[in-house]
């Protein structure tokens, strides 16, 4: 049995047009389900900018929990903790060249 | 000869003589153009052991071979001579409309030394040149100057110039052209200044030819299909500008705060690309050629920074809100603008304040000596100083010497968060660590986009390493470097990276020059750049020990979010670097390299 997390989501850029919002509370014990819970809630076209028809995230898409690209974690399976937030950027980019 | 035009004028400004000369065909081969050509004519003309403020240190407007074409996002120039704030070698890079105009009427290059007895501005147009006098435009702001000029010379001119900071070398003074696209780093405007020369309007009608049109066709078209595809450069960038990046960093506990103290601004969202966009954005605004736009004309309709102008662009959002502790956007705006009109690099303007700042913070600095208190988060001080800096007014006659010189006046000079004397850009190396290296030994003195490893450490392109980990970080730097040293020199803007590499880019140039570049020779050309640079710096009396970081990044632990407790593992990465670079244990590039790379000391 895995422990249910209260975890903030926080939201960027394209991500905020998409969902209308810029953070939320949800309930949920990885970044996997962190993301169902996000396209139940905000349909399809925010599932399709997230994960692939196979079920695996975007290339293009970062996913940190509390700071860290889950890439560099347990990937989806990144189990998550009270308090935790999780973050998602959209393919983005910057700098000033000067 | 295609692409290059071949041609420069020489202009000396004591003599009051201007002359066209042809340029070395070897050397647009080997040094490509702009940062690259620059930086040869620089070095042969022994610039390094001149005084950057002297009337020999050379002042060099450059465009590559691809600037003017319709090469995607093929607008810019660079600014090259001997640095005031770094002592090092300065190239420092724009957009806008000013380069391609320069192509346009004949020329690659304008190699100008000497000092003006009295102002003037350089007046170019089709094949030709005069030195004219500007006694009523000295001492104008930026947009006067440039609407002055433009009445004086013809209607389409497109203006390059100074501002107040420059006349009164202000060693982190810019050159601006087109109102608000800045050749912004290393004090390059206070070059200027000190030869009395406040503006270059140019003015040409003729075209850039290149060798191969159906090739150069046919390459563009494959790189443009790339950019327009790629969420970077097709999505993100367009839609929010660079500042989207604030809420990016932020959140990776990258984005340092109150002079590098922290990483992690809570307020960050306050100042983001995203509330830009809906608070005060205007329009997108593109640069010749360019499908991204990523130029952010803004407005404040109401209150006490009211009014209109251009940016920020991420770095200097960070520089003037987060480092600063400032989050009142409306500041940040409206302090943006006023260095635009003054001619100052924002940048280094927010990190030489918030160094000012953490000195009051600390006691070093009193308010007695600042005339004023210096508070964390004083948006109306951020603001009114950047005049203050452009005027050398009150405290503004430190601020306008750069942060390290700030610093070491009041016997703190760790507090300066710089390496070779120039401020960090916006991205904190305990939380990033290719991007300490790349700041570290950066040629121009601390810089991102002299080697911009966020791209792969932040944002996975084109592979995702793992920021907080110094391994391979060596090989990354290196490579980003070597690929940014041939795409300054080409006449490309650097955010096309994001969507397409040097095999693309070195099929422009070979279209586009007809010498057969692959992306092979065009990458050993970025290298054969980096390590004359190099030896310039060598030259004039950089060290190893120049390659180094402020004493905070190096030991004191991050105290907070994704990156706490770790520091910059430069002691790591740097010996790798060398060895990599074919440099000695002192920095030097060996025999053996130079030979490979056809440099000679």
């Amino acid at each position: 049995m895995v422990a249910v997390a209260t975890v903030t989501v926080q939201l960027f850029a394209t991500l905020r047009e998409v969902t209308g919002t810029s953070r939320l509370t949800v309930e949920a014990s990885s970044v996997r389900e962190v993301l169902s819970l996000l396209v139940s809630r905000y349909g399809p076209e925010l599932g399709r900018r997230l994960v692939t028809p196979a079920g695996e995230l975007q290339e293009t898409i970062a996913v940190l929990v509390n700071g860290r690209n889950v890439r560099f974690l347990r990937g989806l399976e990144t189990p998550l903790s009270d308090g935790d937030t999780v973050t998602l950027i959209p393919p983005v980019a910057g700098g000033l060249a000067g | 000869m295609a692409g290059w035009t071949g041609r420069m004028l020489r202009v000396d400004l004591s003599a009051g003589t201007v002359r066209v000369e042809e340029l070395c065909p070897h050397d647009l081969r080997d040094f490509v153009g702009a940062r690259g050509l620059g930086s040869k004519l620089l070095y042969d003309a022994g610039a390094y052991a001149v005084d950057p403020l002297a009337p020999e240190n050379p002042l060099i407007f450059a465009t590559g071979p691809l600037t003017g074409t319709y090469a995607p996002s093929a607008g810019r120039y660079n600014v090259v001579c001997r640095s005031p704030l770094t002592g090092a070698i300065a190239a420092s890079n724009s957009g806008g409309y000013w380069g391609p105009e320069l192509k346009f009427a004949g020329f690659d290059l304008i190699f100008i030394t000497g000092k003006a007895p009295s102002p003037v501005y350089l007046w170019v147009h089709d094949g030709g040149a005069e030195i004219r006098p500007a006694d009523g435009i000295w001492g104008k702001t930026v947009s006067e100057t440039e609407d002055t000029v433009r009445a004086q010379t013809h209607p389409d001119a497109k203006v390059a110039c100074i501002g107040p900071a420059g006349e009164r070398l202000v060693r982190i003074a810019c050159v601006v052209n087109d109102k608000s696209r800045a050749a912004g780093r290393s004090g390059v405007g206070a070059v200027m200044g000190s030869k009395n020369l406040k503006a270059i309007a140019v003015r040409g009608t003729q075209g850039v030819r290149v060798a191969d049109r159906e090739g150069f066709r046919a390459a563009r078209q494959r790189a443009m299909q790339k950019i327009l595809t790629h969420p970077v450069t097709s999505g993100g960038l367009p839609t929010y500008g660079t500042a989207v990046l604030v809420n990016v960093i932020n959140a990776h506990g990258a984005f340092p705060t109150r002079n590098f103290q922290t990483g992690v601004f809570p307020e960050a969202d306050r100042i983001s690309g995203e509330t830009l966009a809906r608070e005060y954005l205007v329009r997108k605004k593109a640069c010749f050629a360019c499908s991204m736009a990523c130029g952010r004309p803004t407005a404040i309709p109401s209150g006490p920074f009211k009014g209109s102008g251009e940016g920020p662009e991420y770095e200097a959002a960070w520089a003037l809100g987060a480092d600063c502790g400032v989050w009142d956007l409306a500041a940040v705006t409206a302090a943006n603008w006023q260095c635009n009109e003054m001619g100052i690099d924002p940048i280094s303007y927010g990190a030489t304040l918030a160094c000012a700042m953490e000195l009051f913070q600390r006691g070093y600095l009193t308010r007695e000596q600042a005339g004023r208190e210096l508070r964390w988060g004083d948006g109306q001080l951020l603001v009114e100083g950047v005049r203050m800096t452009a005027y050398r007014e009150g405290i503004g006659n430190l601020l306008a010497e750069g942060s390290y010189r700030l610093a070491s006046e009041f016997g703190h000079p760790e507090l300066s968060m710089t390496t070779k004397k120039q401020e960090y850009p916006a991205y904190e190396p305990r939380a990033v660590q290719g991007i300490g290296l790349t700041y570290a030994t950066s040629n121009r003195g601390a810089c991102h986009v002299r080697g911009y490893t966020i791209s792969a450490e932040v944002l996975g392109v084109p592979e995702k390493l793992d920021p907080l980990v110094p391994d391979n970080k060596a090989f990354w730097a290196k490579a980003f470097q070597d690929a940014t040293a041939l795409v300054d020199s080409s006449g490309l803007c650097l955010f096309v990276t994001f969507a397409i590499g040097v095999p693309e880019i070195a099929d422009l140039l070979a279209a586009a020059t007809g010498e057969g570049y692959t992306a092979e020779s065009a990458l050993l050309a970025g290298e054969r750049i980096w390590n004359l640079e190099r030896m310039f710096n060598l030259k004039a009396g950089f060290t190893r020990a120049d390659d180094t970081l402020a004493p905070r990044l190096l030991s004191e632990p991050m105290p907070e979010g994704p990156a706490k407790g770790q520091v910059s593992r430069l002691d790591l990465m740097l010996p790798e670097y060398y060895r990599l670079r074919g440099w000695d244990e002192e920095g030097r590039p060996t025999d053996e390299t130079l030979a490979r790379l056809g440099l000679k000391w």
